[in-house]
């Protein structure tokens, strides 16, 4: 048997731009970075949460920091990023779920609508929260 | 005075809580000290950590940082010596231990702070501890908690057998340390409950409590935890049933005396128990049933089958090997086609071998590793779809982890 060391010569090497090379390795990556701009997203919840607990002056100030047209720029790309990897989540659902109902296989369109039902009944939820 | 009213005072209130997170923390992580058999390490730590809160007392800083940070080291020292294994490892442990003894007593006589000031980390002083070393030992017990439970797969295989757990590909070494760590924070949340020349106790007794009664490693932990807490809240209302009557009896020996009892009262049990299980060990608890073969073949409804079919259509090509990024950049990567083909039984109505195949996939380099790109089933010919069969082990996989940390009893 060879060496791990001398294994790696017959191994194919990865170039570095593979990602560049094929459209569904480049979305994949681009859904891979999405995750950056969902901690992002979490962080400024946290900020927000921690800018209301300290009060109405610390509030004014978050709330001016947001309103800086680069924050806006970067909130809007993070928003299309995060929309791309719901959106992907989602429509990967029926393959990773089986759903039965009493022993007979949903149809993945259905699982589909299910979630894409959920995810509308969150938001408005959360929507009615936030407004009334 | 009754008991109840004693428990509305705000000292009392703080020690209920710091003795509840001690008494679920410390037995957590003596769970893995007793598993890699370094009951004593804990004490160890203790004796070091003198050193660290005599060094807070000398430079008015407070004693719970300074001994964090003399607690850490020591324990890294410890495990570093324990590694090496030489002939004289236990004796440098032991001149680490009295030299962290006498180097604490010693600079708290150069503090000029007296004994008494000590006495109360020695051996505990749960009535004193104030707000802000509440919230620290709140904070530290909570991350505590959080790793002893969230890692316990990797620190049960490193404290199991380093061996194996270092052939399945963990960092053993790693995981040495923070075990080590881990022990060295639980000293520091415990030393104003028991103390530190009692901590060892509140981190071993209640594991060898339900070590007598219990066998898998998860009820174990789960196990160790509560009788942690109930030795620790038990002793603190002992205390102070008795201060009641006119004695000073403190809680740190309290809680150790009350886990003892509880060892104690459970020895009879665990007797039981194992000459009951010693009868019927050799064999397997249930062996797969199979039909007398007059019965016939084992049959499918054409459901059953198609539960599974998809996936037995692989042809070997390893076409998805070729497309998968993650093979091509980890080659320790199991890959899609083993994975499916792993699947493809878990799915058959007439396998049971679900569980074991579960437990192995879910290992590192195994489903974890996929992040679903999806090419592998792009590049399939024959429709198998590796990367939904790879999605639905993942699933399988988390279900049966979350099962069986809530309900341990149910696995093995």
């Amino acid at each position: 048997m060879i060496s791990p060391l001398e294994a790696r010569y017959y191994r194919r090497r990865v170039p570095l731009l593979w990602w560049a090379r094929r459209r569904s390795y480049l979305t994949f990556m681009l859904r891979e970075l999405s995750s950056v701009f969902v901690a992002l997203f979490v962080a400024e919840l946290l900020f927000l949460v921690g800018a209301v607990a300290a009060g109405p002056s610390a509030y004014a100030r978050f709330l001016d920091t947001m309103a800086n047209p680069a924050m806006i720029v970067l909130n809007v790309i993070a928003l299309a990023f995060l929309l791309m990897h719901a959106v992907t989540f989602a429509n990967l659902t029926p393959r990773a779920m089986v759903v039965r109902v009493r022993g007979r296989k949903v149809p993945s369109r259905a699982v589909l609508a299910g979630v894409y039902l959920g995810w509308l009944v969150v938001t408005v939820f959360l929507a009615w929260l936030v407004v009334s | 005075m009754t008991l109840l009213e004693l428990f509305s005072v705000p000292f009392m209130q703080r020690a209920l809580i710091a003795a509840f997170l001690v008494g679920i923390a410390a037995p957590a992580v003596g769970t893995y000290i007793v598993q890699r058999r370094l009951a004593l390490m804990g004490d160890g730590i203790g004796h070091v950590a003198v050193t660290g809160v005599a060094i807070g007392l000398w430079t008015q800083t407070s004693p719970t940082w300074t001994a964090v940070i003399v607690a850490i080291a020591g324990a890294v020292v410890i495990e570093v010596v324990r590694e090496r294994g030489h002939a004289e490892g236990d004796v440098a442990l032991a001149m680490l231990f009295y030299g962290g003894l006498a180097g604490g007593v010693f600079v708290t006589g150069l503090a000029g702070t007296g004994a008494s000031r000590l006495q109360e980390f020695l051996f505990g002083s749960i009535l004193t501890i104030s707000v802000d070393d509440l919230l620290v030992t709140m904070a530290l017990a909570v991350v505590l908690i959080l790793i002893c439970v969230g890692l316990s797969p990797q620190l049960f295989a490193v404290s199991q057998d380093a061996d194996y757990a270092k052939v399945a590909g963990l960092p053993v070494r790693f995981y040495s340390i923070l075990v080590a760590v881990l022990a060295a924070l639980s000293v520091v949340i415990a030393m104003r409950t028991v103390g530190l020349l009692l901590v060892s106790a509140l981190m071993v007794v209640p594991v060898a409590i339900v070590q007598q009664l219990t066998r898998s490693f998860r009820m174990t932990l789960l196990g160790a935890m509560g009788a942690g807490l109930a030795a620790s809240v038990g002793g603190l209302v002992l205390a102070a049933a008795l201060s009641r009557t006119g004695a000073n009896v403190q809680p740190g020996p309290s809680i150790v005396l009350v886990a003892l009892a509880g060892f104690f009262l459970v020895w009879p049990l665990g007797a039981w128990l194992r000459r009951r299980r010693a009868l019927v060990a050799p064999f397997p608890e249930t062996l797969p049933e199979e039909k007398p073969v007059d019965e016939g073949e084992y049959l499918q409804t054409p459901a059953e089958l198609a539960d599974f079919k998809q996936f037995s259509m692989c042809i070997n090509c390893m076409l998805c090997y070729a497309a998968c990024p993650v093979y091509a950049l980890d080659s320790r990567f199991v890959g899609p086609a083993a994975i499916a083909l792993a699947q493809r039984y878990n799915l058959d109505s007439r396998d049971e071998g679900d569980r074991q195949r579960l437990t192995i996939l879910a290992q590192p380099d195994g489903v974890w590793d996929c992040t679903f790109v999806g090419e592998c089933s792009t590049a399939c010919p024959k429709g198998v779809d590796p990367a939904g069969a790879i999605q639905q082990a993942k699933l399988a996989a988390a279900q049966e982890a979350v099962k069986s940390l809530l309900l341990p009893w149910r696995s093995r």
